[in-house]
């Protein structure tokens, strides 16, 4: 293998893991289809390839060449930007992912994660919540009434959630001492008492519950809510605009799985093989990564939707509660010498 | 005021046909600098939600209604006046399309009120016919009503469940009546033609299966908490207001009041059935949701009788035997040249008696009323039509008002309407 | 360590290029032939009705300035918790006896003051979303009064209905003793 410069690596990687993740959200859309078929007693895509499987490529050509219009009402700059708002903080959120362990690159050693920050944690929220300036101004700029109540709804709904989100991750921490990811990740390595699933059952719930509010997804995905909103935010998006904001949405899922992931499932770690190689690792990684992705779908697809004042009053006095007492309780049980 | 209603969309003018204050409910907000302005949404005609082309133009407060006002007409063919122009037997065809998901009930209706115009009595075999496809209607149109409110609610794979299960009605009255939806298989004194015994068969078979998807359908909703919590206390009507606004069926029996005209005034021998009527106590949707699984399961009760007579009269006749106004059998018309006759004359120059009739059934939306009027010639002097849809479309602002933009939805989809009948 | 961020950066200048080029891309593909119908604002297949841009409610505006009060609370939060594991075991930057409880009463404290800044909201009625179901009842035009005779007279007829019903039962039930 060639020696290459380390930026050359750096761009690799991140070329790789945009290609991966890309893959999951594509495959994420069509797994959508395909598992709502299947609890829908319908057969879902499989003209386009084995099984349907270049569905998401052909939907990606047909996104190209659509007809894009910008609606005369609109205000245009913010119209035209908003989708890149909303699909790139998502996308930016996987950097710091540990994938796997260290790998061996082009002659240089390096982690399977397009970066290691010792605040991994804290840069995912951060990146992550500015998901919703490309929401809400796409919802707003489109001048349309349905936008914009959809817009509003997913602002409030995800600055509601997004406390919750960081009390219960903030348990995590506690517990780990530790805002990285991968020394998250590595303290509940191999032995599986030791995952915080076990240790903090009750921060896993909050998060898995706000993970679905912050992804505005099923049954909390206000900002679409189809049947009052007809669309939501994007009702008035068409062609690549409204394919970004599709790309936003999965790609935020993916991240959230991974996430939960890493905080709750240590990452890529498998029990009772504490050396195992990175392949297996990034494996497992996968493994329950896509648990979760299948969980978002699982609900989606079985589940009524909340009313909107519903969703408030349980996140801001059940959830918020909630996740104060558990970060008390993570604190006091560590200070007792049981976790 | 003159008499046409213009309907001027200026800021802060409604139509004075929404029927709140002179002043529109616009000035009766509190003057609080605070308070958002209102937004004045037009909920229809191309919604998801409207089923069908229902316009809803609404007035929001951040979520709450302040008013909001249906406006049907969207899908008016003049169907009532396409019967004063067809003739007596011909609109027969265009009453499927009035409730479309229920059209052999609308053919029974319509049947029934000129059999009462030109008094004809239907053989039993033909009513007990009658009963079992009017019962397996009401069982796909509940099941309609449930599919959609719950896609509207949310809940997309109930929609599949249940028309799968509607699809097996398709396929059954298919082999039938040889259309899956838009029937047009009763007639004027009885039923087109006898029920083949696969058919028996595959509607006892499949009725029999029946009951258990509807148990599957009440896991999926019934005690689902956000299922509850979406229908519980939304869209309350009292049994005094539901007599008011004059709304039948499940929306008048989940208000409390067991009126169904199958026990209350029978039709086509119902008196004769063992079945229970539900009713609800609170008025809301989730009342008229319960009411409604109730019914589909009273449905396949009787449906499942209904089977039991066919098996016990086989080979008796199902037309009633009244040349004047019934069609002959077709094994005798192309063998004998009077039948032939009759059956011309009937065709083409079929003539009801003088005077006047009307008659309803029990829809799976409420009282379908139909009334007639002769004058002695081939076609009504007046047709009108009764349909429960409208009345459940005017009851939406009595209770979408004050409540939020969200429940317009629930509202919606547990009134249960068809916009063909409504607009007819 | 700033390299760290600066792969960040590279990170964010190859998704920032993806984004783009797929637009850029889509630009030149796609086809232009919009018509005036196409660039109306969506209604419901109806002309549009007044604004989408008004002043809307302020329980947004409550809800935004809720969170960020308790966002940056909870941004407090973060050193304490990083150092908890540490201060417990006595080790580190909590290196010191009795520190790791002096942490968790602090804590504690912390918390019982966004608790009760979450009480204060909470009793000043600011988290729920539907103040009041408030709006003017629907009373349609032309008719005054719900007390119709209709209704009365049904109400009559179930009484009647109900009676009869009831006799009916007893007299079954007598009959069957009397068998």
């Amino acid at each position: 293998m060639p020696e290459l410069p380390l930026w050359l690596v750096w761009v690799i990687k991140a070329a790789v893991i945009y290609g991966a993740l890309l893959s999951v959200a594509g495959l994420m859309s069509l797994a959508e289809r395909k598992v709502s078929a299947w609890m829908q007693y319908r057969i879902g895509p499989n003209r386009v390839g084995p099984f349907g499987l270049l569905q998401p490529l052909a939907d990606g050509v047909k996104f190209m060449f659509k007809e894009e219009l910008v609606p005369a009402g609109a205000n245009p700059f913010l119209f035209r930007i908003a989708p890149a708002l909303a699909a790139l903080p998502a996308m930016l959120a996987v950097a710091v992912i540990p994938f796997a362990g260290e790998i061996e690159l082009f002659g240089q050693r390096t982690t399977l994660s397009v970066t290691d920050l010792p605040i991994s944690s804290l840069y995912v929220l951060a990146v992550g919540g500015l998901g919703i300036y490309g929401i809400i101004l796409g919802g707003w700029s489109s001048n349309s009434k349905y936008s914009l109540l959809g817009s509003l709804r997913a602002s409030a709904q995800m600055v509601s959630y997004e406390l919750s989100l960081i009390l219960s991750i903030l348990a995590v921490v506690a517990l780990s001492g530790s805002l990285d990811l991968r020394v998250i990740a590595d303290a509940q390595q191999a032995d599986a008492a030791l995952w915080n699933i076990a240790r903090a059952p009750l921060a896993f719930l909050l998060f898995v519950v706000c993970m679905f509010a912050e992804t505005n997804r099923h049954p909390f995905d206000f900002a679409e809510s189809e049947p009052e909103l007809v669309g939501g935010f994007h009702t008035e998006y068409s062609a690549m605009r409204f394919a970004l904001f599709f790309l936003g949405e999965y790609c935020a899922m993916t991240v959230m799985s991974c996430l939960a992931t890493v905080l709750f499932l240590a990452g890529g770690a498998i029990p009772f093989w504490p050396d195992a190689p990175w392949w297996a690792e990034l494996a497992s990684f996968l493994v329950k990564m896509s648990a979760f992705l299948f969980l978002y779908l699982w609900v989606r697809w079985t589940l009524p939707r909340f009313r909107f004042d519903q969703l408030m009053r349980l996140g801001w006095k059940v959830l918020l509660p909630l996740a104060l007492f558990n970060l008390f309780a993570t604190a006091a049980l560590m200070a007792a010498g049981v976790l | 005021m003159s008499s046409v209603q213009t309907f001027d969309y200026a800021p802060g003018a409604l139509p004075a046909a929404q029927g709140s204050t002179s002043e529109g409910p616009t000035s009766e907000l509190p003057d609080d600098p605070l308070h958002g302005e209102l937004l004045r949404l037009s909920m229809g005609p191309q919604h998801p939600a409207t089923h069908g082309v229902l316009r809803v133009v609404v007035e929001l407060d951040g979520e709450t209604i302040q008013s909001c006002e249906p406006m049907v007409g969207f899908l008016h063919r003049g169907k009532e006046k396409s019967c004063e122009s067809l003739g007596w037997a011909k609109f027969f065809p265009h009453t499927d399309r009035l409730d479309y998901v229920q059209p052999l009930m609308n053919n029974v209706g319509y049947a029934l009120a000129l059999e009462t115009l030109a008094g004809i009595a239907v053989p039993e075999r033909g009513q007990v016919v009658r009963v079992l496809l009017m019962e397996v209607s009401r069982i796909a149109a509940h099941l309609i009503y449930l599919g959609t409110t719950a896609i509207d609610l949310g809940a997309v794979s109930m929609f599949f469940a249940t028309f799968k299960e509607r699809e097996n009605i398709y396929s059954i009255l298919d082999a039938y009546t040889g259309h899956r939806m838009n029937n047009t298989y009763v007639r004027i004194g009885g039923v087109y033609c006898d029920v083949d015994e696969n058919v028996e068969r595959a509607l006892s078979e499949w009725l029999g299966r029946f009951p258990a998807c509807i148990d599957e359908y009440e896991k999926f909703l019934t005690g689902n908490r956000i299922w509850y919590d979406r229908n519980r206390g939304v869209g309350v009507i009292t049994r005094e207001q539901a007599l008011a606004w004059s709304l039948s069926g499940p929306n008048l029996r989940g208000s409390g009041m067991d009126w169904d005209l199958r026990k209350r005034s029978p039709y086509s021998g119902y008196e004769s059935y063992e079945f229970e009527i539900p009713v609800g106590t609170v008025g809301d949707a989730y009342d008229r949701y319960l009411v409604r699984i109730e019914e589909m399961r009273q449905s396949v009760k009787i449906a499942q009788q209904a089977l039991a007579r066919l098996a016990a009269t086989r080979g008796a006749e199902v037309l009633a035997e009244d040349r004047r106004y019934v069609l002959p059998p077709k094994a005798k018309v192309h063998s004998s040249m009077e039948e032939l006759i009759f059956q011309f004359k009937v065709v083409t120059d079929l003539c009801l008696p003088r005077g006047e009739a009307y008659h309803a059934i029990e829809s799976s939306k409420g009282e379908l009323g139909f009334y007639v009027a002769s004058d002695g010639t081939s076609k009504p002097l007046r047709c009108h039509i009764r349909a429960p849809g409208l009345q459940n479309v005017q009851a939406i602002p009595l209770v979408a008002q004050g409540r939020l933009f969200s429940d317009m939805v629930a509202i919606i989809g547990s009134l249960d309407f068809v916009m063909g009948e409504v607009d007819r | 360590m700033y390299f760290d961020y600066f792969t960040v950066l590279v990170f964010a200048s190859v998704g920032l290029a993806f984004v783009f080029a797929n637009l850029l891309i889509a630009s030149v593909l796609r086809p232009q032939r919009t018509q005036d119908e196409g660039l109306e604002t969506y209604e419901c297949g109806e002309v549009t009705i007044g604004e989408a841009w008004i002043q809307f409610d302020i329980r947004y505006y409550t809800v935004a300035l809720v969170y960020v009060v308790f966002a940056v609370e909870i941004a407090f939060l973060f050193p304490w918790a990083i150092v908890l594991k540490e201060a417990y075991a006595g080790t580190g930057a909590g290196a010191g006896a009795g520190i790791g409880i002096f942490a968790l009463i602090e804590g504690v404290i912390f918390l019982a003051v966004l608790a009760l800044g979450l009480a204060y909201v909470w009793a000043k009625g600011d988290l729920d979303w539907v103040l009041t179901y408030s709006a003017q009842p629907y009373q349609p035009a032309g008719r005054e009064s719900s007390n119709l005779p209709l209704v009365q007279e049904l109400e009559k007829e179930q009484e009647r209905l109900a009676e009869e019903r009831k006799k009916a039962a007893a007299a079954a039930a007598s009959s069957e003793a009397a068998a």
